[in-house]
């Protein structure tokens, strides 16, 4: 092993990489034992591989400080536009840890800052720790409220999960008819009732004949003009029947309609009227 | 052990990244060396050096079977390991180099050879890696290499700190007498 191939392929590097095979890094020690001139490179690398691991970590740290005053920011405009719903319950509870680790980070932050302001060598930096510590405050506190706030509706969607593992019993069945007339034409003839208590309404939906069950329909659900819900590739039954299970709190008291339509087939029309129930 | 002590000292903390077990193993090398020699088990003179490096590595695996058995028999009874943080010594001389290594760096023009140091010598990137990521020339690569290593050598040596002179190699006591003599 010469010194040339060592420098040109940098071996010495490889070496303390760990990037050598078996025999090659063999081959260097039983060359580098016996030579000054590799130790001198070997230790020379090492500290320079040292030295910048050290200053990769101070800078990496630094930076963390950084991105997380980010994200306390972010977290804090969050709370101001997001609707949550059933569909967001997950990304709630998946929010509020981070929520509370942050939380902890800026009552930790908080802290040195107090620290530092009782040291006599902190003194020049006062001003800065001041406005440094009243920004932390004002982030602490607005991360509190979305803490509060996403707990809370974590708390509620979680009660409603568990209200709808529970079985149902005597869950009211409500076969529909498609109507003549189109929509919006007259007072509609069926009536539900659905009361907090109510928990989930099925209904059954009458496309006509037995064959349609091959097909693929589309429904959707209004309240007057409003869409509630809607849903594709829907199959009824082998009766002929779509039966849609909903639950009770999407029906507030009003007017209905479902239209479920197929390709090459004139849209059935079905309509009802939720009152207030139990 | 005059001409070989400082490479086995290398390769053995290399090894076990601790000065006191490679202080150990070292001395156990050349013990267990000499009493080989005498035996008549070198045939060979010219092969001293593979020879040496097969003894130190052996009892430095012999070493490390002993050490992690003791350790799953019974943890209770497991002696203190060495302490495995740095001495006040090796921190100074650590925080030193850190401060060279910053300075190197921001002697580096373009600022594209800092992330050629940082790929290469922190992230284990090949150097056909790297020339692709950056596209530079084998060549090129190897300028930058070069060019860090010699800067960062006449500042160890600006600094005092040559590296290690003596015969015992890469200690930080060795380093500091080097530099002082």
């Amino acid at each position: 092993m010469d010194h040339q191939t060592i420098d040109e392929t940098h071996v010495v590097e490889r070496y303390l990489l760990g990037q050598l095979s078996t025999q090659e890094a063999e081959t260097f020690e039983d060359h580098y034992v016996d030579c000054a001139e590799c130790l001198d490179r070997l230790e020379l690398s090492r500290r320079l591989r040292q030295g910048l691991l050290q200053v990769a970590t101070e800078e990496a740290v630094q930076a963390a400080v950084v991105q997380r005053l980010g994200l306390l920011a972010r977290l804090a405009r969050l709370g101001r536009s997001r609707q949550l719903g059933l569909a967001l319950a997950a990304a709630a509870v998946l929010l509020l840890l981070p929520a509370g680790l942050l939380l902890r980070e800026v009552r930790r932050l908080d802290g040195e800052l107090i620290e530092a302001r009782k040291q006599p060598s902190a003194e020049p930096g006062r001003q800065e720790a001041e406005a440094a510590r009243k920004a932390l405050a004002a982030e602490r506190a607005r991360a509190e409220q979305e803490r509060t706030a996403l707990q809370q509706k974590s708390e509620q969607l979680s009660a409603e999960l568990e209200k709808a593992r529970q079985p149902q019993v005597n869950t009211p069945i409500y076969p529909l008819s498609p109507e003549r007339s189109g929509p919006g034409d007259g007072e509609p003839s069926n009536r539900i009732a659905a009361g907090p208590a109510t928990g989930w309404v099925v209904l059954s939906l009458d496309l006509g004949a037995p064959e349609t069950s091959n097909r693929t329909f589309h429904a959707t659900l209004r309240r007057g003009p409003v869409t509630i819900w809607e849903g594709g590739g829907l199959h009824p039954d082998p009766q002929g029947s779509l039966v849609l299970s909903l639950p009770a709190s999407l029906l507030s008291p009003g007017d209905y309609s479902v239209t479920v339509d197929a390709k090459n087939t004139a849209p059935a029309h079905f309509t009802f009227r939720v009152r207030p129930g139990r | 052990m005059e001409r070989f002590g400082r490479g086995i000292r290398f390769l053995l903390l290399e090894r076990t990244r601790d000065a006191a077990r490679a202080d150990d193993l070292f001395q156990e090398t050349f013990r267990l060396a000499l009493e080989k020699v005498r035996a008549g088990e070198l045939r060979e003179p010219e092969k001293l050096a593979p020879f040496l490096r097969q003894l130190a590595k052996n009892l430095f695996i012999a070493d490390y079977r002993k050490t992690t058995k003791r350790a799953t028999e019974d943890l209770d009874d497991v002696p203190a390991p060495a302490d495995p943080e740095p001495s006040q010594l090796d921190q100074v001389l650590q925080a030193e180099d850190a401060r060279l290594v910053r300075e190197l760096l921001r002697e580096l023009e373009p600022p594209r050879d800092r992330e050629v140091l940082f790929r290469f010598y922190l992230a284990s990137e090949t150097k056909e890696q790297i020339c692709a990521r950056l596209e530079l020339s084998s060549v090129q690569f190897n300028l930058v290499i070069h060019r860090a290593r010699l800067r960062f050598r006449s500042l160890v040596e600006r600094a005092g700190m040559r590296p290690g002179m003596k015969e015992d190699g890469g200690s930080s006591h060795s380093r500091i007498r080097a530099g002082m003599s």
